[in-house]
């Protein structure tokens, strides 16, 4: 883990200052820690061996409250200035996220899903609370104090020096031995943990599935026992992970105890003032506290940290997009086609031309790559091999060097899976009623005819009805190129002689017309057929 | 709140237990500091060693229980939250069992499913960060007074009572100046606004309205950094807090002491062990005190769970499946959820007579479904039918994150893998599923292969074949597959289901055999 991605100061203009901030702050906290041991010591021995009273100790003991007062202060001002930072940088992060995703220019939701983007995006987010005003700051603070008061130290006593120096190293060396040891552990553990959880979520899921099918009663006791298996498993995991605090610790509180005994006997023999052994024995804790503190905050730092890399996954992908505009589409042509995803076998899409004027049609079974060549269509996949020209009123381009949000404004498209604002239909369909005929769409069968509000009720019609909204929306953008992806699944026979009487309408008023289908009579009315098959 | 309180009553010694040990050996670090300064006082008098002895072994030995006693609370708590975990997760599910599916199925479109699954994690917080810390400080701050009270009376109790009010006001303000629950609100809003965009980003890039849903999304976000502005000047009061009253309580120490001393009530060498005592007192506190600015929240999330937690229902018997002939008839019948869009409508399916619901989308093909299954209410008649002698697909059945085999036999645990294999040939997926090195042990979902909407649509329609019931209710059993797919496997199901009442709603023209019966539906108000 990198407790400190450089990419940060890269994307976040914020952070800058905010690391300095916390260099300050970690300094003045040393300096107060430092102040505090002095005086304190000093109006002891001074009650304790010289007999003084405490009334004549009045400017030793005002100083001490000035540095009470300093202490309660920059607990103020360090909390305030972390939170305050914490709240710009995760400000800066969203917002970069939002353009980046809105302006469809990361894959991120292809690889994350929306439910798993939407969750990093609000509420993900706040993970970086804690590293961002809990672990950074303290990260400077354990870097600072520990070798400030190890300095006093050394001042007021150079073999107590000796003891901190030499066991400051073994709490990381310790903390980095046992986390390689316990870091496989950790990781079954947050995996088991995970599992679990999904397993919980999952059944939740499939509650009405087994409830149709009888079988909800028996899950009671069954997540009782995986509950206890993975309790089991866990705890034998966590037993040794804690290793890891359990020597922390020890060195900490054993170094101290070390500090006094030795401190002590060289009292007794009258090699060190009582001054120096306070002194010593008040700073020694103020060693070991902070790099105990960063592994305290370890855990908010580890979500935050994942949090982070996620985020930087996101801003840091480079959408591939051209610069030029073309006027038009007159065709388009392109070479056999591969395209590979991870985990899964490549998809090759034989050459193959688009053509004004005439419907063409997309077949192959599911799974081949229809979707896929619709989706290289839209600028929304990129290919591995080939070549796409996109010929136009003013010559041949190559289709990587076309700027795909101007590309996107001349064509229009019918998803499988359609989603609508939520606005009405008028607005969905852009007030050209007609286009609902078309479709054989009947305003009738709309609850609330046009006015039927679509999103917040996205119950209020039926899938098929949908469909045909989301074909009338592609209908009623005035385009070059209209890609439509399985229109007539889910229709009856009736509607599908309608929509195909449109479909060759608008292929004779000059557009280019991209149909996937898997329905007999809708391939038979195309022009032209472009066969995918599965390799 | 209360209702979780109740609910984890039961674990509440376990979890003072853990709190108590964990307080033991934060009381260590007292007795650290407290002997340690006794020590170095006493060694400074130069007294005989013997004297320093028994002083350096208890040194020695709060420097090795400390670590030791902190391992083994750890080890505690976390046993005690991982059983309430599971308790709280056993709970969650006997409730949400009682409900109708439909409600369910209400429940699974939402995000409310995924919040009750992270708000049942996050409480966790209440006692592990919460609860537990406070409770060991409370234990090591009385043993430090402890030690104050048996060296001077009249400062122990100051200090105690200082102490206490340490130990409840900084945790009430926090509380208080922490609660952000607009902060909540507004998340949800950026949340429900982003999936909202993430499902119709394509369709956005294409429509040409991404900017609008961009400036919405930037106008929410500006609305939670405003919020949390505002929480950031109050983040700090609880630590100052916490530093003003360690600082008076150290100050008041030396004050007291030197007085204490000055007549002779102490000796020199407890000068130090007083004053250094409230410092080792305080020292572990910030920690436990920041944790209370999650109290509002997670005490809002425990609430929002608070529905699910009850008593844990015991699991029942499933009744066994029934096998019996049964006529399914409906007469005049109109689903409440489409009255006046739908004529009554009346048709019987019987063993060996299935029937096919056809009709244009939205026309109310579902509904009729869900009447039968008394889901939604009705206009009509319907014969009464028995969920033990039932089979049913609905639309969006679920395929759980386990192999395919465990998916199979949700429908009947007892069969066999020969009978398996020969409805995986039914619905045409005998091959791809041999096909797969762990065959029927290849397991699907998020964490496991990918099948493709008609693979999993044919997987569920083997697990509702598999399952030995007299009536079988076929919601759209085909959608995903194309039309020669689905017609042939419509043949193969009414073949081997021929001794039983089948019906089957689809909005593909199938053509079963001459026994059959089609019902085709039509909107009251659609025009010939």
């Amino acid at each position: 883990m990198k407790p400190l991605d450089p990419r940060l100061l890269r994307y976040s203009r914020s952070s800058r200052g905010f690391l300095l901030l916390s260099v300050i702050i970690a300094l003045s906290g040393a300096a107060l820690s430092i102040a505090q041991a002095y005086l304190l010591t000093s109006l002891i021995t001074e009650l304790f061996q010289k007999d003084r009273a405490i009334e004549d100790m009045g400017a030793t003991l005002r100083i001490l409250v000035a540095v009470f007062i300093g202490k309660a202060a920059l607990g103020y001002i360090s909390n305030f200035v972390s939170s305050r930072f914490s709240t710009r940088i995760k400000s800066e992060l969203r917002e970069g996220l939002i353009n980046k995703v809105i302006g469809g220019e990361s894959d991120a939701l292809h690889r994350l899903g929306p439910a798993e983007l939407s969750l990093l995006i609000s509420r993900g987010i706040n993970n970086l609370d804690g590293y961002f005003s809990k672990f950074i700051p303290q990260l400077f603070i354990a870097s600072i104090i520990p070798l400030a008061v190890g300095i006093a130290i050394t001042l007021q006593d150079w073999k107590s020096g000796i003891i901190v120096i030499c066991t400051i190293p073994l709490i990381p060396l310790f903390g980095i031995l046992i986390g390689r040891f316990t870091a496989s552990a950790t990781q079954k553990k947050m995996e088991t943990l995970g599992l679990l959880s999904g397993y919980f979520l999952d059944l939740l899921s499939g509650l009405p599935t087994l409830k149709v099918y009888n079988r909800s009663k028996l899950q009671t006791k069954k997540l009782g026992e995986i509950g206890d298996t993975y309790r089991k498993e866990t705890m034998k995991v966590l037993r040794v992970s804690f290793l890891s605090s359990l020597a922390l610790e020890l060195v900490a509180t054993l170094s101290v105890a070390l500090l006094a005994v030795s401190i002590g006997i060289r009292l007794v023999n009258g090699s060190m003032t009582l001054s120096s052994g306070l002194i010593v024995l008040i700073l020694a804790p103020e060693v070991y506290w902070p790099i105990r503190q960063v592994a305290a905050y370890f855990h908010a730092a580890e979500d935050g940290v994942s949090v982070s890399n996620q985020i930087f996954e996101i801003l840091d992908s480079e959408s591939v997009n051209g610069t030029q505009i073309v006027p038009d589409i007159k065709a388009i042509t392109w070479s056999e086609l591969t395209v590979s995803y991870p985990n899964r076998s490549t998809i090759v899409i034989p050459a193959g031309q688009l053509t004004t004027g005439k419907i063409h049609a997309l077949v192959g079974p599911s799974g081949a790559g229809k979707s896929t060549l619709i989706a290289i269509l839209l600028g929304f996949t990129q290919i591995s091999t080939g070549e796409i020209v996109v010929s136009t009123s003013s010559g041949d381009f190559s289709f990587d060097q076309i700027e795909k949000n101007h590309w996107r404004s001349l064509l229009s498209w019918m998803p499988q899976d359609p989603h609508f604002a939520s606005t009405s239909v008028g607005e969905i369909i852009n007030h050209k009623e007609s286009v609902l005929s078309d479709v054989s769409l009947k305003v009738s069968d709309l609850p609330n005819g046009l006015d039927t509000h679509i999103g917040a009720l996205q119950d209020a019609i039926s899938v098929g009805q949908k469909r045909k909204l989301a074909l009338a929306r592609a209908f009623s953008k005035p385009s070059a190129l209209l890609i439509l992806d399985e229109p007539t699944a889910s229709v009856d026979d009736v509607s599908e002689e309608e929509i195909n009487r449109t479909l060759e309408r608008e292929a004779k008023a000059g557009r280019i017309i991209l149909v996937a289908s898997h329905r007999p009579t809708t391939i038979a009315s195309a022009t032209n057929t472009i066969k995918i098959v599965a390799r | 709140m209360k209702k979780l309180a109740r609910f984890i009553r039961p674990q509440m010694p376990a979890l003072l237990q853990a709190g108590i040990i964990a307080g033991i050996s934060l009381s260590m670090s007292v007795g650290l500091l407290a002997c340690s300064a006794w020590l170095i006082s006493m060694a400074s008098t130069r007294p005989p060693i013997l004297i320093l002895e028994v002083a350096i072994v208890a040194v020695r030995f709060f420097g090795l229980g400390r670590g030791v006693v902190r391992y083994f609370a750890r080890i505690r708590e976390h046993d005690v939250a991982l059983n309430i975990q599971t308790r709280i997760r056993q709970s969650i599910y006997s409730t949400m069992e009682e409900r109708m599916p439909t409600e369910l199925i209400g429940i699974q479109r939402g995000k409310i499913l995924q919040q009750v699954v992270t708000d049942s994690e996050a409480i966790q917080d209440l006692w592990l960060r919460i609860a537990l810390p406070w409770v060991a400080a409370l234990v090591s701050g009385a043993s430090g007074i402890g030690i104050i009270y048996w060296l001077d009376h009249a400062f122990g109790i100051l200090a105690g009572a200082i102490f206490l009010a340490a130990m409840f006001v900084i945790p009430f303000v926090s509380i208080l100046t922490s609660a952000g629950s607009e902060q909540r609100a507004t998340e949800e809003e950026l949340f429900d606004g982003f999936i909202q965009a993430c499902d119709s980003i394509e369709e956005s890039l294409v429509f040409g309205t991404n900017s609008a849903v961009r400036d919405e999304l930037m106008k929410t976000q500006g609305k939670i950094s405003q919020n949390e502005r505002k929480l950031s000047s109050v983040a700090g009061i609880a630590e100052s807090l916490q530093a003003l009253f360690a600082g008076s309580t150290i100050g008041l120490a030396i004050i007291a002491s030197a007085h204490a001393y000055g007549v002779g009530k102490i000796p020199g060498v407890n000068i130090a062990v007083i004053v250094l005592i409230p410092l080792a007192i305080y020292d572990g506190l910030p920690l436990t005190f920041a944790a209370f600015s999650q109290v509002t929240t997670l005490m809002k999330r425990a609430d929002s769970l608070a529905p699910y937690l009850q008593q844990i229902l015991e699991d029942g018997v499933p009744n066994q499946l029934s096998h019996e002939d049964v006529v399914l008839k409906f007469t005049n019948l109109v689903p409440n959820t489409v009255a006046g869009r739908l004529a009554p409508v009346t048709a019987e399916a019987s063993p060996g007579k299935p029937l096919v619901i056809q009709g244009r989308s939205g026309c109310g093909k579902s509904s009729i479904i869900n009447a039968i299954l008394g889901f939604v209410d009705y206009t009509g008649e319907i014969t009464k039918i028995d969920s033990d002698s039932t089979s049913i697909m609905l639309q969006n059945d679920h395929l759980f994150a386990t192999s395919i085999r465990e998916n199979l036999k949700i429908g009947r645990p007892e069969v066999s893998d020969r009978e398996i294999m020969q409805i995986l040939e039914v619905v045409e997926l005998g091959s791809l599923i041999q096909s797969m090195p762990e065959g029927l042990d290849t397991h699907i979902g998020p964490y496991g292969f990918n099948l493709s909407g008609g693979e999993k649509q044919r997987l569920k329609l083997a697990r509702v074949l598999l399952r030995h019931t007299s009536v079988y209710l076929l919601d759209e059993p085909f959608e995903y597959l194309d039309v020669q797919m689905a017609q042939r496997i419509a043949l193969k199901i009414e073949r081997i289901l021929v001794t039983k009442t089948l019906l089957i709603v689809s909005h593909l023209p199938l053509r079963l055999s001459e026994q059959s019966n089609t019902l085709g539906l039509v909107s009251v108000n659609s025009k010939p």
